[in-house]
Parts: structure tokens; sequence; C-alpha cells
């Protein structure tokens, strides 16, 4: 397991040099385990993607992508042809991440996206500080890596990260950021549980990386877009002419 | 040239029209079952509508407190 990890980063960082020139992007892709918890109820269960590149990354739910591609599906089948399309309690996910994080190295900001009514709206989380983690002398073993722990407290968040320094890429799952080696676990206070499922490296043209175009705004504006579209939504009748009502109505 | 216009226009939005589909259906939530009737444009308008509106929908079932930030 560890080789494959070091002949990964071996690629990764040459790949990194040869096609910094052209179109291509060099892409060490990591998939994580995203658990989220609260008050015993597992809201959140989803495997999410990180895509690091030389300049920024990006990190991603694949639970949606499954859950529109069903759509998709039940669109081509019915809608298309003017029938119904109705889905059945629990036929599609909503236990996913419904934002997705982008890292810019250059700019040391972590934005949070969110598609609201139509636009994706970002709006900046951290700063991708490495002085507020405090490196421990504990170690644990995850995937046949020994992993060293860290913390940090943000506000009222505690984040707890074990991290290896024999993937040296100071990335991690959401705006976790600045350690010495890769975030092989986290988990937070609040009730997130997040592990590494895998990594993998690719060669990927720019336009493939599917970071959307965003608004960057404040987190206030972003709360604000959302309560405006779910009051847009009590009253039954969206901005853009979409139609919704409680069945029993 | 005007009454060129007015028929171009005519033309243009009636094919507009007839190119966006009406799709009607429902969907069942924790707190309950919906109808909706979204008019999209193609297959991806249809996907960003609808799970606009489902999100929306389960927000409204737990009056907010699904929305996790970290």
């Amino acid at each position: 397991m560890k080789k494959y990890f070091l002949l990964g980063i071996m690629i990764f960082v040459s790949n990194m040099i040869l096609n910094a020139q052209n179109n291509m992007t060099v892409l060490y892709s990591v998939k994580y385990n995203v658990n989220y918890m609260r008050d015993n109820v597992r809201i959140i269960e989803d495997i999410c993607q990180l895509n690091i590149t030389e300049k920024s990354s990006y990190f991603f739910s694949i639970g949606k992508e499954i859950r529109l591609q069903k759509i998709r599906e039940k669109f081509e089948k019915n809608g298309q042809n003017g029938g119904p399309i109705n889905f059945k309690k629990g036929e599609l996910r909503s236990n996913y991440l419904n934002f997705t994080v982008l890292k810019k190295y250059e700019n040391k900001k972590a934005i949070f996206i969110e598609d609201i009514g139509g636009q994706n709206l970002g709006f900046v989380k951290d700063t991708l500080s490495s002085n507020r983690w405090i490196i421990t002398n504990e170690k644990e073993t995850f995937n046949g890596l020994i992993c060293n722990k860290a913390t940090m407290k943000r506000d009222t968040v505690l984040i707890t990260a074990w991290f290896t320094t024999k993937i040296p890429l100071q990335e991690g799952p959401l705006y976790f950021y600045g350690l010495p080696g890769l975030i092989i676990k986290a988990k937070t206070n609040t009730g997130f549980e997040i592990e590494l499922v895998s990594t993998e490296n690719k060669i990927l043209k720019k336009e493939q990386l599917k970071i959307p175009n965003y608004v960057l705004v404040s987190e206030k504006e972003v709360n604000r877009a959302k309560a405006n579209y779910d009051a847009a939504f009590k009253s039954g009748r969206l901005p853009n002419g979409d139609i919704v009502t409680p069945k029993n109505y | 040239m005007k009454k060129m216009i007015l028929t171009f226009s005519f033309f243009a939005i009636t094919i507009l029209a007839f190119a966006s589909y009406r799709c009607t259906g429902s969907f069942q939530t924790s707190c309950g079952e919906w109808n909706y009737i979204i008019h999209a444009n193609d297959v991806g308008d249809f996907l960003d509508r609808y799970d606009r509106l489902e999100a929306a929908a389960e927000r409204a079932c737990s009056t907010g407190a699904k929305a996790v930030y970290c």
C-alpha cells in the first residue's frame, strides 16, 4: 500500500512539471468516505472526491452525481414524452454533501460553493492557514499508513485529523489544509467523520475538472439567498415559474 | 422590414415554446408528498430545477435544521 502511495506522489510531481506548459493538468485524486451525524441521525453518508492540482483543489460529492444520473434516466424515460416523472420516498438519495469546496492556493482561500435558486454562490470559509494546527505525538495506523494526530480549534468547532507525511500534500477534505501530509482521517465535534478510501493519479484537460462558475459573496448573503428561495418555495411558485404544492393541498 | 422582424420573432418564440419541456410529477420527502410543474429547456435544466426543488422541500420539512456547513 505504502509503495503505491509513494509511486503515486512521484508520478504526480513529475507530471506536474511535464504538463505545466500545456492545457493538461495533473491530478492527484483522493476519495473520502464522509459521514455526518446529528442527534443520533445520520444526515450525510457520502463518498466525496478531492481533486488536487498544482494551483487548487476541488472537493465534491459523488453521491450527488449518482442522484443526478438517476433523475436524468427518469427524465429520458418519461419526461421527454410528456409523462409524469414521479419519485418515491428513498428512491433518490438525499444524504449527500450539498456544497463543494474550492481551495485556491495562491489566494489562500477555501471557498464553499452551493447552487441556490439557479446560481452558484460561493463564500470564503477559511484562509488556508497552517498555524492553527497543533501536531501531537500520538500515532495511529490507517490503510497501512502511520499517521500523526493533529487538532485545530476554529470558532467552536474542534477538528481532529490524522495525516501522513508519506504523502507530502498539505491537503485534506472540506476546508482542512496545512498539515505536512495528506489527511487520512478527520472528525469534528460537530459530527463529521471522514476517512480516506482511495488515491489515484490522473491527467485531465483543465475543463474536465468540473469546477463550476460561481459568484463570490459573503456567508450572510448565501444564507439570505437560501432564505429567499425557501420563502418562494413555501409560497408554491418559484421565481423561474416552477410550481410546487403539497399533494394534499 | 418591420413586418419581417415581427414574423421572425413570432416563429422564434413559437419554436422556443415547443422546444421546452413541461414536466409534471411528484416526489416524497420526510414530511409528505409534493406535486411539481417544471418548465425545462433541456434535461440539464430539468436536473438543476428538480434538484433545487427537492432540496428546498427537505429544508422546509426540517425548518432549515439540515443546513450543514461543518
